[in-house]
């Protein structure tokens, strides 16, 4: 059995000996995608955010197997274009979230699947859907850069 | 300060801020002193040997494509400025601070100047090491490399003035600059930097410049963003384990869960098992008998305590992290069995000892025995983690006899000192590149993750990247100390003390005894116990601060209950006692203006969050305020914080934060270092305690060692005091009051005393 995924809209063909590999470790030593971080592999902290059909999911617990056929989107594909940035890092960017900033491209994709399905979060919204971890503490930065996001997809829209 | 003699045990700020402390009433001393020490650096060509390189091969050069008149700066044809860092990035971005002080003194376009990391080796090392001691730490990134960076750039901007001048044919004084451009006062013609480097470069420069003076600070205080923050949301900052090196192969290690201990046997079928496994390609012993200074009991070999156990190196992360989960080792040591109740019981028996002397006043003991006005307690704080988000890791390649290793490192030269002990090679045989990395706090500091690599790739030909995972973070990882201290004074009939008496136990290392509230007193003992180290301990972010200020801030709250009085009013009381020793006691010639320096910025910056918390405002039932401030790199950082009890649940309606700096570099930066401490220190109060049995962590990962997550924090609102003191750093002060402040709020409310953390008693709910 070949496993096809497509990342970033390139689809790539897997051998088998791959299967079992989280897709965290596929993206990032043999794709070389080191945008997407790892920081737990337990699926606690949200390091590895990516999103799955849209969807975030934490990349460090699941297999390649599990998601033959479906298209992953990591933070180098997060934009349209590689020259203009997404409403959410354009937000990022404008408020200056990172300190370190390991866990920030996890922090991008979580808001970023978050707006897609709520365009207008509220506070109790944001802190339940966003549950990575950082611990420079940028929490509150995190919670703005999200409104401000929110407010520039609603002008893009 | 001897940058010579800094070792683990001494790298606290406390040496440097004695020495600025002494000389904060006269700014004038702490800039000549500092530029009689690093004048000779700054003028570059004399110390620095790859200037003396670079010099001589201007003089074969009619044009130039780039000029490097000191360390710090290469000034590029095209415009662009370089500056070679010498420091981690690990999230208190001092590089973006260093950029915004050279574009102040340069007179430069901030957008222009570009961070380039510099190796550390045999060329730089000596550099490196007079300007930070090879360090990142102590929040001394900015305020230490202050004075020799902005007297470089000083010093370049008045060459650039005087090689125009000389173009022109005019004295220096009609020649005024404005971004990079040198302008000619009386004809209006401009010249670039660029346009004058080779003029320039056969310019002498002056004996004698002088830097801005604070009050014309054009560009220090403005804003800046990170200058990392857009390679990092885009995901292509390159960060130590996103280095991926040409035919390097991955290591993870099954480690010896023990702090002292070894093999006591392998499974030969899970062995087996193992070389079985996809990607796997060997297994290789970390035995610690083959260190070099191993036997010789090396300071090094024993302070960087490399795990013994075994590496599995494979071809990929993930299939190493497989190989050495799936080994079976059976481990043996000779420590004694401990857990968290019987090493604190062990504490408290420690603390009735005599321990060494910190410093001591007059006599002490003589009015402990004469007056009958006494008052003692104990407060303790456990082994906490760092659980910053990149794990540890390094890369190492060994080649031609010579050793590169990669690492996200706070500490080059100890890494070169650890490795030439641990594999047996000469220093100038080894190579530090210094990458990014995702937070540390401390932890990389110790060189036990670059030695494992270096150990590795001195038995492979190919680079080797070691990979912690989470749970080797977790249930091996280094430790803030746990401490137990005590505290006692007499009291005088105005219920002020008249003596302290302050011993600590901790398992191993240095704190500082200089508590603001009892400085001013000629009667004190201070004492440091140290008990047998059951668990690994590495710097935690304030270090000594963040543990002893849990005792002073809550302790000096009791004091003021004895005296009937309200915490804020009997602080206040207390700090404006005047010092009672007259001149500074023998040996520490700094004391006498330190004490009277900080107990006064005490007073100052208490009394204006206090103002900005509405301290005396009544307010309704289960409501109450907490206040308590810290003291570390130069700065004091003040917390008064608004709570409400609900049963066993604590609500934080309002964290402030008022913070005596001196400048402010980078008001960003600033107010993002406070606030992410405040949450560290949050964290270390409600969550944060080291669980182990039989000597062995028993937590493994963030669902059993937790930390905070966004819906805990509650709001923070931070302010900078505009003084004439510091600079003083940044990444560390902030983290120390916070948890003081909140028990101290716990007790306004409840009337009950809690002197310990982590906070057990009640929960935290969302804000």
């Amino acid at each position: 059995m070949t496993i096809h995924i497509k990342v970033n809209n390139a689809m790539h063909s897997i051998d088998e000996v791959h299967a079992d590999t989280p897709l965290l470790w596929y993206l990032r030593d043999e794709l070389k995608l080191t945008g997407t971080k790892f920081g737990c592999g337990g699926g606690h902290c949200g390091a590895c955010t990516v999103h799955v059909d849209g969807e975030q999911m934490r990349s460090c617990s699941v297999k390649v197997k599990n998601v033959s056929g479906r298209n992953i989107t990591t933070i180098e594909g997060l934009s349209e274009t590689p020259d203009k940035l997404h409403p959410v890092q354009q937000a990022w960017l404008e408020v200056d979230v990172p300190q370190c900033g390991y866990c920030q491209a996890g922090q991008i994709m979580a808001a970023s699947s978050l707006l897609a399905k709520n365009a207008a979060p509220s506070e109790d919204d944001i802190k339940h859907n966003m549950t990575n971890i950082c611990r420079c503490g940028t929490y509150p930065r995190i919670k703005k850069a999200i409104n401000l996001a929110a407010e520039y997809l609603a002008k893009e829209v | 300060m001897s940058i010579k003699n800094l070792t683990s045990s001494n790298i606290k700020p406390l040496i440097d801020d004695n020495a600025i402390a002494s000389d904060i009433k006269n700014k004038k001393n702490l800039s000549r002193r500092g530029f009689l020490k690093l004048s000779s650096l700054a003028t570059g060509a004399v110390v620095f040997a790859p200037t003396i390189a670079l010099a001589d091969k201007f003089n074969h050069l009619a044009t130039i494509d780039t000029y490097q008149p000191n360390f710090f700066l290469t000034l590029r044809s095209d415009g662009i400025v370089e500056f070679a860092h010498t420091r981690l990035e690990m999230g208190q971005t001092p590089g973006t601070g260093l950029i915004n002080i050279i574009a102040e003194e340069l007179d430069y376009p901030f957008e222009k100047i570009q961070l380039k990391q510099v190796q550390y080796n045999a060329m730089t090392a000596e550099s490196i090491n007079k300007i930070n001691g090879g360090v990142t730490g102590g929040s001394r990134s900015i305020r230490a490399s202050w004075p020799i960076i902005a007297e470089s750039c000083a010093r370049v901007r008045m060459l650039m003035i005087d090689a125009a001048a000389s173009i022109w044919s005019v004295t220096a004084d009609n020649c005024t600059v404005q971004e990079g451009q040198v302008i000619n006062k009386g004809s209006g013609q401009k010249l670039s930097y660029a346009q004058l480097l080779t003029k320039a470069e056969s310019t002498p420069q002056r004996e004698q410049v002088d830097v801005k003076k604070r009050g014309d600070y054009q560009k220090i205080g403005r804003p800046r963003s990170n200058v990392l923050t857009k390679d990092i949301i885009t995901g292509q900052l390159r960060f130590n384990l996103d280095h991926h090196h040409k035919d390097m192969v991955f290591a993870a290690i099954a480690r010896c869960p023990y702090r002292q201990g070894d093999i006591k046997s392998v499974s030969q079928a899970s062995k087996d098992n193992v070389l079985n496994m996809p990607g796997v390609l060997e297994i290789i012993e970390v035995n610690k008998k083959e260190f070099i200074g191993f036997e010789q009991k090396s300071e090094m070999v024993a302070e960087a305590n490399v795990r013994a156990g075994l590496a599995v190196i494979a071809r990929s992360t993930w299939a190493a992290f497989a190989g050495a989960k799936a080994l079976e080792i059976e481990w043996q040591t000779d420590m004694e069995m401990e857990d968290n109740e019987s090493l604190m019981a062990r504490y408290h028996a420690a603390i009735e000892k005599e321990g060494n002397s910190l410093f001591a006043l007059g006599n002490a003991k003589r009015h402990f025995q004469q007056n009958k006005q006494q008052y003692s307690q104990l407060y303790q704080v456990p082994f906490n983690t760092h659980q910053y988000m990149e794990p540890l890791n390094a890369t190492a390649h060994y080649k031609n006899g010579f050793l590169e290793l990669w690492a996200g490192t706070q500490c080059p030269r100890r890494d070169v000192e650890a490795i030439a002990t641990v594999v047996g090679l000469a220093k100038e045989k080894i190579k530090v590149n210094v990458s990014a990395t995702g937070g540390s706090f401390g932890r990389k500091f110790v060189p036990d993750f670059t030695c494992e690599a270096a150990y590795l790739a001195k038995k492979l030909s190919t680079p080797v990247m070691v990979v912690w995972t989470r749970e080797d973070e977790v249930s091996l990882g280094r430790q803030g100390n746990m401490e137990l201290q005590q505290l006692a004074v007499t009291l005088s009939d105005d219920h002020l003390p008249s003596a302290y008496h302050w011993k600590t136990v901790q398992s191993e290392g240095d704190t500082f005894w200089g508590n603001p509230y009892m400085l001013h007193l000629n009667n004190v003992k201070h004492e440091l116990v140290h008990e047998k180290p059951t668990l690994d301990l590495a710097p935690w972010r304030a270090v000594f601060a963040a543990r002893n200020n849990l005792g002073w801030e809550c302790f000096v709250d009791e004091l003021a209950k004895k005296a009937d009085m309200d915490p804020l009013a009997y602080r206040l009381k207390l700090l404006a006692q005047p010092v009672q020793y007259t001149k500074a006691p023998e040996g520490l010639p700094w004391l006498l203006d330190y004490a009277q320096n900080v107990r006064l910025r005490y007073a100052n910056a208490l009394q204006n969050v206090a103002d900005r918390i509405q301290w005396q405002k009544t307010r309704k039932a289960n409501t109450g305020v907490g206040i308590a401030a810290a003291n570390f790199s130069g700065t004091i950082a003040t917390n008064a914080v608004e709570i409400e009890i609900i049963e066993n649940n604590i609500r934080i309606n309002k964290i402030i934060a008022v913070v005596d700096c001196g400048v402010v570099v980078n008001p960003n930066t600033a107010e993002q270092q406070v606030v992410g401490s405040i949450i560290w220190g949050l964290t270390a109060l409600f969550k944060q305690e080291t669980q182990f049995k039989n000597s062995q962590i028993t937590q493994t990962n963030f669902h059993d060692a937790q930390v905070f997550k966004m819906h805990e924090v509650p709001e923070i609102e931070v302010h900078f005091m505009a003084t004439d003191s510091g600079p003083g750093g940044l990444g560390e002060p902030g983290a120390c009051a916070i948890a003081p402040a909140i028990l101290n709020a716990i007790f306004s409310i409840t009337g009950e005393r809690i002197r310990k953390r982590p906070l057990t008693e009640y929960s935290l709910v969302s804000a």
